[in-house]
Formats: structure tokens, sequence, C-alpha cells
């Protein structure tokens, strides 16, 4: 049969900030990301869309310039733009989504349009975003015509028991560790997941895990995960990366084992990441589906499971006093927990040294500084203006052969040393973030 | 009171449903004010690897500085390798450029030059590179 996919879910409005007025940009988003990826490979595709009534004429415009060979409107919103602002584009930390009038929102679904939607042509493949519509009709007639189903779960349900009450199983269900289940902490690894994911008649998952790659289980027999690094670089934004490597995976199955498409899907959407020019996107999508399966399922890249995260800890030297402003560190720290990591702030754990500290209370405070640091398999240093401390506990690690990667927010490093000696020295939080992704996955061979 | 950002959609104005698979090059300029990334120059690279590599295995030395390098498009095991102009492999790219290796196959060849080279107390190289 050859592969024809009908993407399902809301489209919405990506309004994504920049702090260069310039760089700020507007487009459709929600499942208008799988649209474009599904176009970028040259695969036959539709929507079946929720909106907002004013933004019909942009989404039958830009669906059909992207070549979609169905677009149907499934159910309306009102009360809401269905507006998101996105204030962290590129995710090195939480996103900081603002979902404009989110409260008000509602969403009628035209039921006749949800059962005929699917009788207008032989998909092969249903790929559906939930998010604020009922799921049950849609699903189930979606099953009653045999289509394969690939139900992106990142935003809704949290509950996967409807999932139960379908009279054909889920091909794969998919969740990334940017989703409420991960960050509310109801799933913290994988060994939870597919305890949760059995209960929900469903024959895969794809955990997707950020810039730590991603792990498709089999539910249904023994087979043992595949693990697909990602390919982690500076990015302009993660915003819909994830739906472009569920759209390009669902895809390319018909075309490549369950390893050669995820890579493809990693490697494709790392560039959807890189950009906002369509043009340039497609193009990218056309060079990489030239190279052989086999040289793009050899390409490394960053492999780190999400719970393996924590057991590496990270010293976080900095001049973490109460008299300074930590913003900066603040920030590094929010967002290494973000990606689960450990990182530990030696000031705040083990106390401040007062000036009328005795010699005693200091070789305590020393000591523990100094026992943390040997738990740590990399230190972070935060440069916000020569302290001592810092500078110090940076040597030190390098004699320990400890890596040292160097946040300096205010670009004040200059020193001969301090720019030669560490694993990388910048002022982008995100780059940072890579290069402690890259260092604690060596952390982990060892 | 002025405004400022996004006033209007910046979307894709061509037609996929008829120009599909294009391939080859593309434009030189991408939105968001980023340039291609397949053209832009990349410069001080710490080369992974050295040591294991068969450039330093061979001689117990590394090139002098100014040496020029290549960009092999044939991954080594997994790597993009950097070669030396007879051949021999003298690291791997740091995997944040695994990108250049779709570049290559929109037809950008990369070369560029040892920018310093220390044997001692590990073997590194930097490397500036570039499309040619």
């Amino acid at each position: 049969m050859t592969r024809k996919i009908v993407v399902i879910g809301q489209v919405l409005v990506d309004v994504i900030l920049s702090d260069n007025d310039e760089n700020t940009y507007i487009r459709l988003g929600g499942i208008m990301h799988a649209a474009r990826a599904l176009s970028g490979i040259g695969c036959d595709f539709g929507i079946c869309y929720i909106a907002p009534d004013y933004l019909d004429e942009d989404i039958v415009s830009y669906a059909n310039k992207l070549g979609a060979i169905m677009v149907d409107k499934i159910g309306s919103v009102t009360g809401s733009p269905n507006v998101i602002v996105v204030g962290e584009p590129k995710e090195y930390g939480p996103q900081r989504y603002e979902y404009l009038l989110r409260e008000n929102h509602k969403i009628s679904m035209d039921s006749k349009r949800v059962v005929t939607a699917f009788n207008a042509i032989e998909w092969s493949d249903a790929l559906i975003f939930p998010g604020g519509f009922e799921l049950s009709e849609i699903l189930q007639s979606i099953c009653e015509k045999g289509i394969n189903l690939y139900i992106d779960v990142n935003f809704e349900p949290d509950d996967w028991s409807v999932f139960k009450r379908l009279k054909a199983q889920i091909d794969t269900i998919i969740i990334s560790t940017s989703s409420g289940l991960f960050r509310r902490g109801k799933i913290k690894n994988a060994d939870q997941l597919l305890a949760y994911a059995k209960n929900g008649n469903t024959r895969n998952v794809l955990l997707k895990e950020n810039r730590g790659g991603c792990r498709f289980f089999y539910l249904n027999d023994s087979c043992p995960p595949i693990h697909i690094p990602a390919q982690v670089r500076p990015i302009v934004h993660s915003v819909g990366v994830g739906d472009c490597y569920d759209a390009v995976f669902a895809a390319l199955r018909h075309s490549y084992s369950d390893k050669h498409a995820l890579n493809y899907a990693s490697c494709i959407a790392a560039d959807y990441a890189d950009t906002i020019d369509e043009p340039y996107f497609f193009a990218a999508c056309d060079a990489w589906l030239k190279i052989p399966s086999e040289e793009i399922s050899d390409l490394g890249g960053i492999s780190l499971a999400w719970e393996s995260r924590p057991v590496h800890q990270i010293y976080i030297a900095a001049p973490d006093f109460n008299y300074v402003d930590t913003r900066p560190i603040d920030a590094l720290v929010e967002s290494l927990k973000y990606h689960n990591f450990s990182p530990r702030r030696p000031i705040k754990e083990h106390g401040q040294a007062t000036p009328s500290a005795s010699r005693l209370q200091k070789r305590d405070l020393f000591n523990a500084d100094m026992r943390l640091l040997d738990a740590c398999s990399v230190l972070v240093a935060i440069l916000l203006f020569d302290d001592p401390g810092t500078l110090i506990e940076i040597g030190i690690a390098s004699e320990k052969e400890i890596p040292v990667v160097l946040y300096d927010p205010y670009k004040i490093a200059e020193n001969l040393i301090l720019t030669e000696l560490p694993y990388l020295v910048s002022s982008d939080l995100d780059q940072i973030i890579n290069a402690v992704f890259d260092l604690i996955q060596k952390a982990n061979k060892k | 009171m002025g405004t400022t950002g996004g006033g209007k959609f910046k979307h894709y104005d061509g037609n996929r449903g008829k120009s599909k698979g294009s391939g080859g090059k593309p434009g030189g300029k991408q939105g968001g004010g980023k340039k291609n990334e397949c053209e832009k120059a990349i410069g001080d690279i710490l080369l992974e690897e050295v040591a294991n590599c068969q450039y330093f295995r061979s001689h117990k030395n590394l090139p002098p500085i100014g040496s020029s390098v290549n960009m092999r498009k044939i991954l080594e095991g997994s790597r993009l390798a950097i070669e030396t102009d007879s051949g021999e492999v003298l690291g791997y790219l740091p995997i944040q450029y695994n990108y250049l290796r779709r570049c290559m196959e929109q037809d950008y060849k990369y070369s560029g030059n040892v920018i310093s080279a220390s044997a001692t107390p590990l073997p590194s190289v930097r490397i500036d590179l570039g499309p040619v």
C-alpha cells in the first residue's frame, strides 16, 4: 500500500520571540510542523485540522502549497486565537510557552466531518496530536478503517486508559521527556513508561529524550529497545521539532527498518531545528535521503538516556554568595535540572564562609567542597567576575582530569589559561548545555 | 506607540506539490537572519581522537601549522574525518558538525588548515575549515 499519512490535530500560530526584533517570527504551528516535514521528504499527506475560523484561509492556502492531498476542517476553536508565544525557543531550559487565552479556549467538533474525513482517501497511517479535543470518536473512526495509528501524547492525554477501549491496537505511542508526564514526575524512567504504556493497547513506544536521543521500545515481543543518537548542535529553535521527528519516522517506516527510519528522523529533525527557511529545509531533506541508510545509522551523536543523567553529578563552580546577583547561575542550574542532570551548588549546600569563621570551620567547608568535587564527573564554572574560588576550582578540576566547561555570560574571560584550559568557553547557554550532554555521555561510557 | 515583531506569516511561497525532490544546493540566505550553514567557514575546531588516528600513529608527530587538510566524504567508523593532503586521517570532527555530511551530499566540499598542533601533553590539533 502506498504511504499516505493523515495528520490530525490543532493548527496554532507560533510566535517566536527573539532579543532581536528582526528575528522574531510568526508562522503556522501545531500539526503544520508535521505537514512541513512530510512535504520535505516527499510523502503524500493530508490534514484534518481544528482551528479558529480566522485562520482557515491561511491554513488551506499554506497546506496546498506544501502539497497536501487533502485539507479537511474537523473542528473549530472559539474563545482563543490559538496563538502560542514562545519566550525561549531553543529549549536549553523550560521553554516558557504562553498559550494566549487558553482558559477561554473551546473546541466544537464537526461530528459529520470526523466520520467522513477518513473515507475520502485510503490512508496508510494516521498521526494524531491530541490536545483540547475529544479523542474517542476520532480514534474509533481511524480504527474502523484499519489505518495504522501513531499518537503523540506530549500534551494529552495523561490517562492512557482511553486507548484500551479501541478495537484495534495503536502502532506507536510517542512521548518526550518534555511532556507533562515527565515534567510532573509521574513517569521518571523507561520502566515506569513501559508499565504505563502496557495498559494502553499499544505495540510500540517511542521515547524522545531531547538532546539525549530517543529510544524505541517493542511492547509485544522480546526485541531489545533501539537507541538512536541525537544530532546535537547549536539551534535556531526547538518548536515543532519533535512533531517533525514523528512524521518522518512514521513515513519512512514504509521503506526502511525502524532503526534507519529513526536515524533519518533524527538528522532531519536537527535540520528542522536549525532553520525556519522552508526551501532550505526541503533541500536538506532531499540531501539526507540520498545518503544510504546504513551510513545514516552509523553517524554518531549524543545518546544519553533520561534516567542515566543524574548518575553523573555536575559541580557548579561560581561565586554563589548571598551578596552576588546569581541569576546566571540560577538559569544554568534550572536548565541542567530541566534536562534531568544533577547540578551541585557547593556554597548553597555546605554554607558560605563568613569573615569571622574559625580556621576549623573554613577547613570543614573546604573539605566538604573538595569531597563534592571528587564525586562529580564534570565541572561547570560560571564567570561572573574574577572570583578566586571559581578560578582555583577550575585549576583543581583540570588537574584531577575532571572536564571543565566555562559559562562566561558577560564575555570577560581573557586570561590565556582560563580560555585554553576548559573543554568549552561560551556565553551561550545553549552551547553550554550541549557540551554537558557530550561530556556526561563520555563519562557514561567510561 | 509602535509595534514590532511578526506582522504577517513568514511562509513558504512555492508549490511543493509540483517541486518535490528539488535537491541540489539550497539558497544562500536563510530566514531568521541566519546564513546557510553549509556555506559557513568554521574556525578553531579542536579535532577529536587525534592520538588514535592514522597520522599520529604513523608519524608519532603532527603536521606543521599551515598544513592543508580536507574533510572525507566517506565516514571513518561512525565519524566525519579530517585528513591531510596525503590522505592520512588526522582526527575526527566533533559530532556537532555531523550536518556537514549532508552538505557534502549537496555538493559542498570542505578543506582548511592546521592552526595549532601539539604532540604533548596529549596530541591535539586545531583547524580552520570552510567550503571550497
